[in-house]
């Protein structure tokens, strides 16, 4: 038989092999100790020089063949072998995946970083206010002496026991504009800054919590216009909601600031045409504002002339409701796991 | 407060074209915002006027009627009615088969058991003229013949507008008000007011017999009058009408005048049955402790100073707020004095809150009514009367030194420039001030920029009782230029940053983020609860209470906890039958020592059934390790932080602990207390709580990074220890053994059973042992072991096991 066909015969066997155990034995038989293409290479030096150096040629490509062959064949088998071996272990992917807790930041969390983004892009700064406040601070400072017949419209929730040693009287603050009054008693101008959180009231239906969140800002700095404050809150509700909206602003009174006025944002539900949400008039109330009164700015023994400048507050979960499309205020507080899933943002970008 | 329209037209002509949408712009830009616009009264093209001809009883119903009614057709209408004031002889409004009443109510002919009934005999609140259910029938008082159409009478339907007048507009809280400012504004033109007489008269038409007194600043002017000869009589249709779309209840032709006054000039009036007042009527200050029985049977205990009004014999009203029972006037009364004073704000106000009295004339003298037009008023509606009831008006009787002029305010129109940063020429300003009737005298000097020196003096007029300094004025200006006349401006940026402590507000917000990192759903809920629950988690504190808390709920408490919160939550989301979230809050709580900034979190078994593997419920160190996760994205140094077995009393007293570095006490953990959970009737749930203002005291120290090229090395070792002896006590011993390098001590078995002997504990540590300079030797590290294991066995009676 000469040496090419034994080749293609011996491949044609290996490649009929159907385990790696088959392959092993066929590689002893060819290519082993006792395998005849051994015996016949050791057998070579017996031979004539020229006839040795033919016939070692030819033995030495058939091995090299050979064990090409066998090595490819190798890897094939051991390749079905680990597919049939992985094929048994194959599992039901749609089953269900482990349970994770996944957490949620509060929807009016998410409003209240927001804003405070907003804001501080505008140059104002935290400011933190505590929730017990004195009437004082509350009321009397803000230009809201005892006998204001704003005082009534606040409905405030009083507090007991009294605090016994200034033997004043304590509210939960109705407004974050405390705030305003901390900021001026403990800096000077120039300052821009921002409170945001929770405000009381006594009220309680379809559209009023007891508890409800506010943000509040001001900035006191000489040559600060009306026009300023416009400015700054048209630009405030853009970054707030990340696009531009129609807004109006119309008169108003709060008894901290002169002139005073509300800012109305076009109903995005009804585009201005009028609708439920809006009350058929086409313009949702989002702002009061007003350029700080004199008698506030007196706190701080600063005057309007020299020192004039603006707050401004806001209801932080209308802004919420607005922004994340929640329809009922009263949601936000019922802790209920699915709305808190569903509204609730995620803390990347967080701690 | 509410304005209708046909009243608003006696003192103004509106433009040609003005709808009540026009109206409603101009009313908002001028800082009236309007609330709402409805008609009442409605067109009721189907209901007729009737003569009821015969009643008799129906023959299958004791309530019912068969009446026989004419209605202009020649025929008579059978009509079965329930009123009980039906009866022959009255004229009424018979809404015939086809119309359609309030409330989409229509009327068809029918039978009314067993008897034709063709069409219905209205009462007032059928045909929506009235707020509540009448009595019966609408007996009318017309000469109309039958079948006139109820609209020919009555007119279309009223338009009412519903206004929002802020605190500082006591002069728009009337008709004549809200007219003044829409003609300053250019919408229409005021029609001035008819008025008889502009000063007191002494021209007696009967004599004036009462004497008016005051002696009080709380009431510096006090007027009455008298009339005589009054008849019980109605007021007129059309002003019935109108009072009905205000809101009010139509009486007689004497309370509806004073109500009509009040609604349209603003100045509330009091009417005394001239018959019980006995000597001088006076405005006196209350003695403390004096006794007031008001109308609506309300019985007051005055305090000192409250102005009250007094004849001879006692007090008959308080001034500005509630007039009194004993000199109320009755049906058919045919004497009546009248009184218009002027109450002062601040004293009405005071008063008014004390005794929590919310009354109309209240509302209008606590905001400052027009000390110029109480007279008036009192002319106008001592006429009115005359007018519509007959009798007498007697000349006036005045006291008091008056109330003083109001002050003219420096105003340098440039300041508007300065100050709102848009640009109003002086000329137009002055006419704008002058428009709302402001009073502008003197030059002022347009180069100064100096708001005072040669300003405009500036005088308001006597019903702008809150106008008191320049920037009130630019307000007024704004207010008729529009608020939309001024251009939005940037501010320049920042001229150097402005330093606030931020941290207590940053770490509120960040624990928030850092709860839902570690897989909680944050919370928000109310900072007040129940007294007894708040008692529950009081900790020894003193609690604080809501003075005046909501009726019919249980928020009567501040908070001392968040767990209570959370408990109420995890308990209405088991409720609604899902599976419990994991729920966290972040916020304040409360005691008398002051507020405290915490976080909280309750951790229940999930209801999810898992096919995989069953997860099991959370406790002590399910809540520990979300405490201490939370923690340490707060950057607290929670690898020096030490434990403790106590914690507060609603804590498993076995199953709880708290961590604290230092003497930071910064959680407790565990979970609740059966006696807690039993009391709240909330299955077993583990929770967890940290005080969060120690953290912006513990900051952790920068430390630098110290390379480890050599490998570490671990031995682990297992002690049999008495029960008691607790495993941080041993990892300290270890840990204490040798600082230079040992790198960690942990614990990786606990187990106490029967493979053991009776009150042994079995712990297995992990020792790691590094050094920053070699690799370490079995004769390094032999030593080590050794002394831990000798420094274990001598501190806590420990044995090695093998
Ligand atoms: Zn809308």
């Amino acid at each position: 038989m000469d040496i090419t066909t034994a080749l293609a015969d011996i491949q044609a066997r290996i490649n009929k092999s159907s385990s790696l155990k088959d392959l092993e034995d066929m590689r002893i038989q060819y290519l082993g100790q006792n395998s005849e293409l051994t015996k016949s290479l050791q057998s070579l030096g017996k031979l004539a020089p020229e006839e040795r150096r033919v016939k070692g040629a030819e033995l030495n490509q058939l091995k090299m063949d050979l064990q090409i062959t066998f090595a490819a064949m190798k890897a094939g088998l051991e390749a079905a072998e680990l597919n049939a071996q992985l094929a048994s272990q194959a599992i039901d992917v749609t089953l269900p995946a482990d349970p994770t807790y996944q957490g949620r930041i509060h929807p009016v969390t998410a409003a209240m970083e927001d804003i405070a983004a907003a804001l501080k892009t505008l140059g104002f700064v935290h400011a933190y206010g505590p929730e017990v406040e004195s009437d004082d601070y509350n009321f009397t400072k803000l230009n809201l002496p005892p006998h204001h017949p704003a005082r009534q419209d606040q409905d405030t929730f009083y507090l007991n026991p009294f605090n016994a040693e200034d033997r004043a009287r304590y509210v939960l603050r109705t407004q974050t504009s405390n705030v305003q009054i901390r900021a001026l008693e403990a800096y000077k101008p120039p300052f821009r800054v921002m409170g945001i959180g929770r405000v009381y009231r006594r009220d309680y239906d379809l559209t009023h919590t007891p508890q409800f969140h506010q943000v509040e800002g001001m900035m006191v700095e000489s040559g600060t216009t009306f026009a300023h404050m416009r400015g700054v809150l048209d630009e405030f509700l853009r970054l707030f909601f990340g696009k531009s909206f129609k807004t109006r602003m119309r008169p108003h009174y709060f008894p901290f600031t002169e002139p005073s006025g509300e800012i109305d944002m076009e109903c995005q539900a009804c585009k201005g045409a009028g609708c439920r949400i809006c009350k058929n008039s086409g313009w949702l109330e989002v702002l009061g504002c007003g350029m700080v009164h004199r008698n506030v700015l007196a706190v701080g023994g600063l005057n309007p002339v020299e020192n004039p400048g603006f707050a401004f507050g806001a209801g932080v979960d209308r802004l919420a409701m607005l922004k994340y499309g929640i329809t009922d205020l009263r949601l936000l507080f019922e802790s209920h796991g699915a709305f808190l899933q569903q509204f609730g943002k995620a803390p990347v970008a967080a701690v | 407060m509410k304005i209708v329209l046909s009243l608003l037209e006696q003192f103004i002509s509106l433009p040609k074209g003005t709808t009540p949408q026009t109206l409603a712009v101009a009313l908002t830009q001028l800082g009236h915002e309007v609330e709402g616009i409805h008609t009442s009264g409605g067109n009721f093209p189907n209901v007729v006027i009737g003569h009821i001809k015969e009643r008799i009883q129906h023959p299958n119903a004791d309530r019912l009627g068969v009446c026989q009614v004419d209605v202009g057709e020649g025929t008579l209408r059978q009509i079965v009615c329930g009123a009980p004031n039906a009866r022959a002889g009255l004229t009424v409004a018979v809404a015939m088969p086809g119309a359609v009443l309030p409330g989409d109510f229509k009327i068809g002919a029918s039978k009314i058991r067993g008897v034709e009934s063709n069409g219905m005999i209205c009462s007032l609140d059928e045909l929506g003229m009235a707020q509540e259910r009448a009595e019966g029938i609408w007996e009318m008082d017309t000469k109309a013949k039958p079948g006139t159409v109820l609209n020919d009478i009555m007119g279309p339907g009223e338009t009412v507008m519903d206004l929002a007048i802020t605190p500082n507009r006591g002069d728009c809280f009337s008709h004549l008000g809200i007219a003044r400012d829409l003609a300053a504004l250019g919408t229409g033109k005021l029609i001035p007011l008819k008025s008889p007489r502009k000063k007191p008269t002494t021209d007696h038409r009967s004599p004036i017999t009462v004497k008016v007194a005051t002696h009080t600043e709380g009431c510096p002017q006090f007027n009455a009058l008298e009339l005589t000869g009054l008849k019980n009589a109605p007021s007129p249709l059309a002003v019935q009408k109108q009072l009905e779309a205000l809101g009010l209840r139509p009486k007689n032709a004497l309370v509806d005048a004073t109500n009509y006054t009040m609604l349209a000039l603003g100045q509330p009036l009091h009417a005394y049955d001239a018959a019980k007042v006995k000597g001088t009527l006076a405005a006196r200050a209350a003695k403390g402790g004096e006794t007031f029985h008001g109308i609506g049977d309300v019985e007051l205990k005055l305090n000192e100073g409250e102005t009250v009004i007094t004849d001879d014999t006692g007090i008959l009203g308080l001034g500005g707020i509630l007039g009194g029972t004993g000199s109320a006037i009755a049906e058919g009364t045919s004497h009546v004095i009248l009184e218009a004073a002027y109450f002062d704000p601040i004293r009405t106000a005071l008063t008014g809150q004390a005794h929590q009295l919310h009354t109309d004339a209240r509302q209008r003298f606590e905001r400052g009514v027009d000390p110029e037009m109480t007279q008036q008023a009192l002319l106008f509606c001592a006429h009115l009367i005359t007018q519509w009831a007959g009798g007498k008006v007697s000349g006036m009787a005045t006291a008091g030194k008056g109330v003083a002029a109001p002050k003219p305010i420096s105003y340098n129109p440039s300041f508007y420039q300065t100050f709102i940063g848009a640009d109003v020429k002086p000329a137009r300003q002055k006419a704008l001030l002058k428009a709302l009737h402001f009073k502008v005298e003197g030059r002022p000097n347009s180069e100064s920029r100096i708001p005072n020196s040669g300003s405009w003096q500036v005088t308001p007029p006597t019903y702008r009782t809150y106008m008191t300094t320049p920037e009130d004025l630019t307000e007024e200006i704004l207010r008729l230029e529009g608020y939309e006349s001024v251009t939005p401006q940037l501010p320049p940026s920042m001229p150097g940053q402005f330093q606030v402590n931020s941290a207590p507000v940053i770490l509120d917000r960040t624990a928030r983020k850092a709860l839902a990192a570690t897989g909680f759903l944050e919370s928000i809920s109310y900072s007040f609860i129940g007294t007894p629950t708040a008692e529950m988690f009081a900790s020894g504190q003193e609690l604080i209470h809501l003075a005046n808390p909501l009726a019919q709920t249980d928020m009567t408490t501040l908070r001392p906890s968040l767990i209570p919160g959370l408990i109420s939550a995890h308990k209405s989301n088991l409720a609604k039958s899902e599976n419990a979230p994991r729920l966290a809050e972040v916020g304040k709580v409360f005691s008398a020592k002051g507020e405290k900034l915490m976080a909280a979190a309750i951790l229940a078994p999930t209801a999810t059934r898992a096919w995989r593997r069953g997860e099991g419920a959370p406790d002590a160190f399910t809540a520990k390790a979300a405490a201490q996760a939370v923690l340490s994205l707060l950057g607290a140094p929670v690898e020096s932080a030490t434990v403790s077995r106590e914690a507060p009393s609603w804590y498993h007293p076995g199953r709880s602990g708290t961590l604290a570095v230092g003497p930071f006490v910064l959680a407790h953990f565990g979970e609740l207390h059966p006696a807690t959970a039993k009391a709240l009737d909330v299955p077993a749930v583990a929770i967890f709580e940290l005080h969060l203002e120690p953290l912006l005291k513990l900051t952790a120290k920068p430390r630098p990074w110290q390379p480890m090229p050599y490998p570490a090395v671990k031995r682990d070792l297992a002690f049999l220890l008495p029960q008691d002896v607790t495993a941080q006590q041993v990892v300290a011993t270890i840990r204490a053994s040798n600082q230079t390098l040992l790198r960690a001590v942990e614990v990786f078995d606990h187990y106490i059973g029967e493979r053991i002997p009776a009150g042994k504990q079995s712990l297995a540590l992990s020792l790691t042992l590094q050094s920053p300079e070699k690799t370490l030797a079995e004769a390094d590290i032999t030593p080590i072991i050794q002394a831990a294991v000798q420094a274990v066995e001598t501190k806590h009676q420990a044995q090695l096991r093998a």
